[in-house]
């Protein structure tokens, strides 16, 4: 009787175990509760490209997308064969789950990204490839915040011109400073352009002295790409600061910046990365540029601060009108990526 | 283009031109005085790196930039004492000394910045600003050129004449020169070279670590990987170019600063001429001087040569 009980048993649980495993709706394994991420950094954590994806990922952390409990690791700044042997150290280590390239690295992601499937790889801004599967290509534009900027400095501007001082003439650096322009000559028609290149990421010399030339050829606003304030102070003009919020660097020049928001950017990778892990889906990474606007949070412009009595309250009013018709959709700052020129 | 020739722009191109000369002159003339005591240094990179860091670290712990000037200097003369324990008392070769020198500078001052803004905003300090002089600054085109500089700007150009009186017209400028040309002759008096090596490249790395503080603290606000951006090479060049005398030294400095300052104009007026060109004008023409100068009649005969005694 006994024996006849327990292979029934045995043989309900048995069917239960079997239904529940042919189950087509059953996670193939428990959620994962952690994240642990290897960065390549290209400059340091003290430049703002690299400084504001730390401060997404402390944001990030903070919120716990998924209940996920967030590590990273960071390098030093990291290039070429470098990048691809801490790439290769960090995949084979087998602790980290996504690998963060912030950069231009897709030459090295290519000769890993098939020999570890299960990573999720990340390459970052103008200059890479996209491979699509495993690799997500994240692009950051902050050009709709640069063209705010421009109006603010064509209205402000009383020589009409305007200089605007950039690292390398690159897709996502252009882009800014064509915004930028595009927006002072939306507000200022008469406003003339004067554009430098340092061609290095910081070099405050050589940046310090084409922000002077800009100035000894008349202009009395500068969008400064690379750093440098010290040139607006000694004019006594205000600058504009890109990527972050720059006014601590310089609080009597510094008016405002075009600050970059990576938080959108990791979500989305960490989205892509849940649902390969929790829900079986491929990764399906993105063969073209990918970024968020304004909108969607991957930009903004930075508070005036202490120089917002600088600003007349109708130019203030025009931009937070230009803001909310871009965060609504009903204006669009077109994208330019030619390489800017002095008029 | 035509803008070139305003006045005001022709002002800003000088004034830019000793900026941009500063730094290179005081590492110059610093590099100039140990080469002519036969040693080739070839960290005067690393040296202003250091000196640039220690110039960013004390400027903001302290708050004072001229204890921040101290500090690139007794950097310099730190990272000269090690050059000077390897060339003059080791006798290692002089390249691999100065090229080892150079990677421990990047590595030791990126770690150190590192280690120094860990988990919170870079620290910033506000530099030197440009200082009137009386009067002279008010004379017209040349004033706002030569008297609205910074106070280190001035000290520099009256490096060039000091170095040169300490060369040729003192005791101390003979035996440096000697041990040069032929440091045996100070050896059998008695003299010694090694301590005289030692002292020429402690001296002229302070000058070069200055060098690399007033790049941070006339031109910058914070520290970087890499910040002094090659410009302890250029110092090289100039040396050779300037065929190892100070005047000659002071003129490649000069041209090449001209040059760049011409270049960030140009690119600035909108010079229908691809911007990468000008950037690179004035390395094409420190390369085309360096190919021009093929006999270097004024080079130290034992630039170099590690000394010894047969």
């Amino acid at each position: 009787m006994f024996t006849r009980f327990a292979k029934r048993l045995v043989a309900m649980v048995a069917l239960v175990v079997a239904v529940v495993i042919s189950s087509p709706d059953r996670p193939l394994a428990a959620d994962p509760d952690k994240l642990n991420i290897a960065i390549i950094l290209s400059a340091g954590i003290d430049n703002a490209w690299d400084g504001t994806l730390i401060e997404a990922l402390e944001r990030i952390k903070a919120a716990k997308p998924h209940g996920l409990e967030i590590t990273w690791k960071y390098t030093d700044p990291l290039w070429g064969d470098d990048a691809g042997d801490a790439m290769r150290l960090f995949a084979e280590s087998g602790e980290y789950d996504i690998i963060w390239a912030h950069s231009t690295y897709s030459d090295q992601v290519k000769k890993l990204k098939d020999e570890f499937p299960e990573i999720l790889f990340v390459v970052v801004g103008s200059g890479n490839e996209g491979f699509g599967g495993n690799q997500y290509w994240v692009y950051k534009r902050v050009h709709e915040p640069a063209y705010l900027l421009g109006h603010i400095a064509g209205k402000l501007s009383k020589s009409n011109k305007l200089g605007a001082v950039g690292t390398f003439p690159a897709d996502d650096v252009n882009d800014e400073i064509n915004a930028f322009f595009a927006g002072a000559k939306a507000a200022n028609p008469k406003i003339e352009r004067t554009v430098a290149f340092i061609e290095s990421w910081y070099d405050p010399a050589k940046a310090g002295e084409y922000t002077s030339a800009q100035i000894a050829t008349g202009a009395d606003l500068i969008f400064q790409l690379t750093g440098n304030f010290k040139p607006c102070e000694e004019a006594k003009i205000l600058c504009f600061g890109n990527f972050q919020d720059q006014h601590s660097f310089s609080p009597s020049t510094v008016l405002s910046s075009a600050v970059a928001q990576w938080d959108p950017d990791v979500l989305w990778v960490i989205d892509a990365w849940w649902a390969h892990k929790s829900e079986g889906k491929p990764y399906a990474g993105n063969t073209e540029k990918h970024w968020f606007s304004m909108k969607d949070g991957g930009a903004t412009i930075a508070p005036y601060r202490d120089l917002e009595a600088r600003l007349p309250a109708d130019v203030r009013a025009e931009v937070e009108d230009l803001k909310a018709k871009i965060l609504a959709g009903t204006f669009e700052v077109p994208i330019d990526v030619s390489d800017p020129k002095a008029d | 283009m035509s803008q070139l020739f305003h006045e005001a722009i022709i002002i800003s191109i000088l004034a830019s031109t000793l900026r941009i000369m500063t730094p290179l002159l005081f590492s110059s003339m610093g590099e100039l005085v140990i080469q002519r005591s036969g040693i080739w240094n070839m960290g005067v990179e690393g040296t202003m790196l250091t000196g640039a860091f220690a110039a960013y670290l004390v400027a903001t712990l302290s708050g004072s930039l001229w204890l921040a000037v101290i500090a690139a200097v007794l950097a310099g003369i730190l990272m000269g004492a090690i050059i000077a324990f390897m060339t003059a008392v080791l006798r290692v070769d002089h390249f691999i000394a100065g090229l080892g020198l150079n990677l421990l500078a990047g590595g030791f001052t990126l770690y150190w910045f590192q280690s120094y803004i860990r988990g919170r905003a870079q620290p910033t300090f506000s530099g030197f600003e440009d200082v009137d002089i009386p009067l002279l600054s008010d004379i017209p085109f040349i004033g706002p050129i030569l008297f609205s500089q910074r106070a280190l700007t001035y000290l520099a150009l009256l490096a060039v004449p000091a170095i040169w009186f300490l060369l040729y017209r003192s005791r101390h400028g003979l035996e440096l020169r000697c041990l040069g040309e032929n440091p045996k002759a100070l050896d059998v008096k008695g003299l010694s070279v090694t301590a005289r090596q030692f002292a020429a490249v402690t001296f002229g790395s302070a000058m070069t670590g200055l060098g690399g503080g007033f790049l941070m603290l006339g031109f910058s606000d914070r520290f970087l990987a890499d910040f002094t951006a090659g410009r302890g090479w250029i110092v090289v060049v100039a040396l050779i170019a300037g065929n190892w005398k100070p005047k000659g030294v002071f003129i490649a400095v000069a041209a090449f600063a001209l040059l760049e300052a011409l270049a960030t104009h140009l690119q600035v007026l909108g010079a229908k001429v691809p911007h990468q060109l000008l950037l690179s004008l004035p390395y094409i023409a420190s390369i085309g001087l360096l190919m021009g100068l093929r006999l270097r009649p004024g080079q130290p005969a034992r630039l170099g040569v590690p000394y010894t005694r047969e």
